[in-house]
């Protein structure tokens, strides 16, 4: 399904502003879409926001009032559509059942390019992350479970299985340690650019939603997971990033931004089974081969460089959503115990120094315990088990097993056990409400100013449980 | 003076020279030709000086030198075609536009890429280069070599 966007006409951009009622589509049904129509949903809401987000830096950065204004006519044009992507998610789509679907979309998306990553180094780095967000998948399930008592397979349909693997209280690295080592722009594979910047938009989007409606639940469990999470996907953003050449001219990474999205949107529209959202993935293919031919005159007027040059002639298909079950399994067996090391390298588990720099960062954060444990914890208490989901009964069995295997020789205080038998019951004796005599928030620094410290002016410090 | 800072120096007066031929009235045909022609002579020597001096002393610490150089080479083909209009022409108003264009594109990618690198050199290097680029410009301006 090779296509050269090169030769292909798109949709004049006078013509691509549309009326409030064509961008603010019918939402899909939750009941009845597709896992993987929401999966793509999910991500073009983010390749579009990364287009946003390069636009206003690229203005940022410019003099020229005409290329300024192209970019803000372009801006313009693609605002709409990702008001059109993002709003086909429904009103009734509870956030975590929206947040399921965005680790759905991390996994599926990950695994995809790993598979099909021309250069081993981004490949590893793929891998890497693809453990994490599995990983998170399985302790938002937890949650979902928890708080909405519905089971994460009525999002993944069976596409994707829910178990652990490195676990997430692991990711939290030394931010130095997140930054590999660069593609160089002029021998990597066109592939390798595109799958890089798929992946950055896709990971970014998801730590600005997790950080933006990570508050819209009350539990201060589900609050702290999700700021644990999301602290992560900043990690990601990082990391992706890092990969990326910075010798790029910023002409040629709005070229390569554009040849992205429309390679995204060409594969949304091949593999589409909903047919009135593929006809929102065309008209926006459309639009998007005129933004290519745009960016690539720019590049050629303003500095004597074919597109091509940059791009290549052949889109790939990035955006492809298909089971890669087998490829994570093998990834989860082979790599939980890998770690990152300095020089944008990886270790195992066994082979880390004691002086390790993400083990200071891991205990300034996990000082009063990981959320992501916590949560398994809770399940626990509340069900007996933790919950997992796998096509393959010896993978569930082992699930626990796994997850405490590949822990850090020095885990955070909380870590759930990797069977529930060996789970001592927790009494509860305080009201809901109330704290036991504990102030709710703590801080880590023990300012006595700090809200909710015993030591706070106007506070009544050391308040006791009511009495019945 | 730093390398870099005599450079950005040059950078905002080829800016002032464009400012003033966009005020100069379009049937002015011979003040029009006269600031292209300053502008060209501006290019030429900033171009020629910064090949001579700057871009090899700083390609060891960046990676953006051939990215520079392939900008210059096309900024001297368009100003080529440029130079062949009637200064009275719209294709003429057009080409000085795209000349600026080119030029700011540059620019930017020079002050945000190339100078930063640069700084990795040390102060001492950058002002020893500075001084060896103001004497080559003088040189090159005393001679009136025209590159394009």
């Amino acid at each position: 399904m090779a296509m050269n966007p090169f030769d292909e006409r798109g949709i004049p951009l006078e013509r691509q502003i549309r009326t409030w009622k064509q961008v603010a589509l019918p939402p899909y049904r939750k009941q009845d879409v597709d896992a993987f129509t929401r999966c793509r949903v999910i991500l073009m809401n983010g390749i579009e926001m990364e287009a946003a987000i390069f636009s206003h830096a690229f203005a940022r950065a410019c003099d020229d009032p005409d290329l300024k204004g192209q970019l803000a006519a372009l801006r313009r044009v693609e605002h709409q559509q990702q008001n059109t992507i993002n709003w086909l998610n429904p009103a009734d789509q509870s956030v975590l059942e929206t947040t399921i679907g965005y680790e759905q979309v991390a996994i599926e998306l990950t695994a995809y390019l790993a598979r099909t990553e021309p250069d081993e180094y981004v490949k590893q780095a793929f891998e890497f992350g693809l453990l994490e967000d599995f990983d998170h998948l399985y302790r938002y399930a937890q949650l979902l479970d928890l708080i909405h008592g519905k089971d994460p397979n009525e999002i993944l349909q069976g596409r994707t299985d829910v178990l652990p693997a490195r676990p997430t209280q692991d990711h939290h690295n030394d931010p130095f340690l997140r930054v590999l080592n660069h593609y160089e722009k002029t021998r990597a594979h066109p592939r390798s650019k595109v799958n890089v910047l798929t992946l950055m938009a896709g990971e970014q989007q998801t730590m600005n939603f997790y950080k933006t409606v990570g508050n819209f639940y009350g539990s201060p469990e589900a609050r702290q997971l999700y700021a644990e999470i999301s602290n992560v996907e900043e990690e990601h953003v990082t990391q992706y990033e890092s990969l990326m050449d910075p010798t790029e001219t910023w002409l040629e990474k709005w070229v390569m931004h554009e040849f992205t999205e429309v390679a995204n949107y060409y594969t949304c529209m091949e593999t589409e089974i909903d047919p009135r959202i593929k006809k929102v993935w065309e008209i926006f293919l459309s639009c998007e081969l005129e933004h290519l031919r745009i960016a690539g005159e720019m590049l050629r007027r303003l500095q004597g460089k074919e597109p091509q040059e940059i791009c290549g002639t052949e889109l790939p298909t990035p955006a492809t959503f298909e089971s890669n079950r087998e490829y994570v399994t093998r990834v989860i067996k082979e790599q939980s115990a890998l770690r990152l090391v300095s020089g944008g390298k990886w270790a195992s588990l066994d082979e880390l120094p004691e002086d390790w720099a993400s083990f200071a960062y891991q205990r300034v954060v996990h000082e009063h315990g990981a959320p992501s444990e916590s949560v398994v914890r809770l399940r626990m208490e509340a069900a007996g088990v933790e919950l997992v989901r796998a096509e393959d009964p010896e993978l569930e069995a082992a699930a626990g097993e796994h997850r405490v295997s590949s822990l850090d020789p020095d885990p955070a205080a909380n870590t759930a056990p990797a069977t529930y038998t060996a789970l001592e019951p927790v009494r509860r004796e305080a009201e809901p409400g109330d704290h036991g005599g504990e102030p709710r928030l703590v801080n880590p620094l023990d300012d006595p100013t700090w809200p909710g410290s015993a030591e706070t002016p106007g506070r009544k410090p050391g308040r006791k449980g009511k009495e019945r | 003076m730093r390398a870099t800072e005599l450079l950005a120096r040059d950078h905002r007066a080829v800016r002032d020279l464009f400012l003033q031929f966009e005020r100069t009235p379009l049937d002015d045909g011979s003040s029009r030709q006269d600031l292209f022609d300053r502008i060209v002579d501006e290019l030429d020597v900033h171009a020629a000086a910064e090949e001579a001096v700057f871009y090899p002393a700083v390609r060891q610490a960046s990676r953006r030198i051939d990215d520079a150089e392939s900008g210059h080479a096309h900024l001297r083909a368009i100003v080529a075609e440029v130079r062949e209009y009637d200064p009275a022409s719209s294709d003429f108003t057009a080409g000085v536009r795209l000349v600026k264009r080119i030029v700011l594109a540059h620019v930017m990618e020079e002050e945000g890429g190339v100078f930063l690198d640069a700084e990795r050199m040390g102060t001492q290097a950058l002002e020893r280069l500075g001084a060896e680029l103001a004497e080559r410009k003088e040189a090159l301006a005393r001679s009136g070599r025209r590159a394009a």
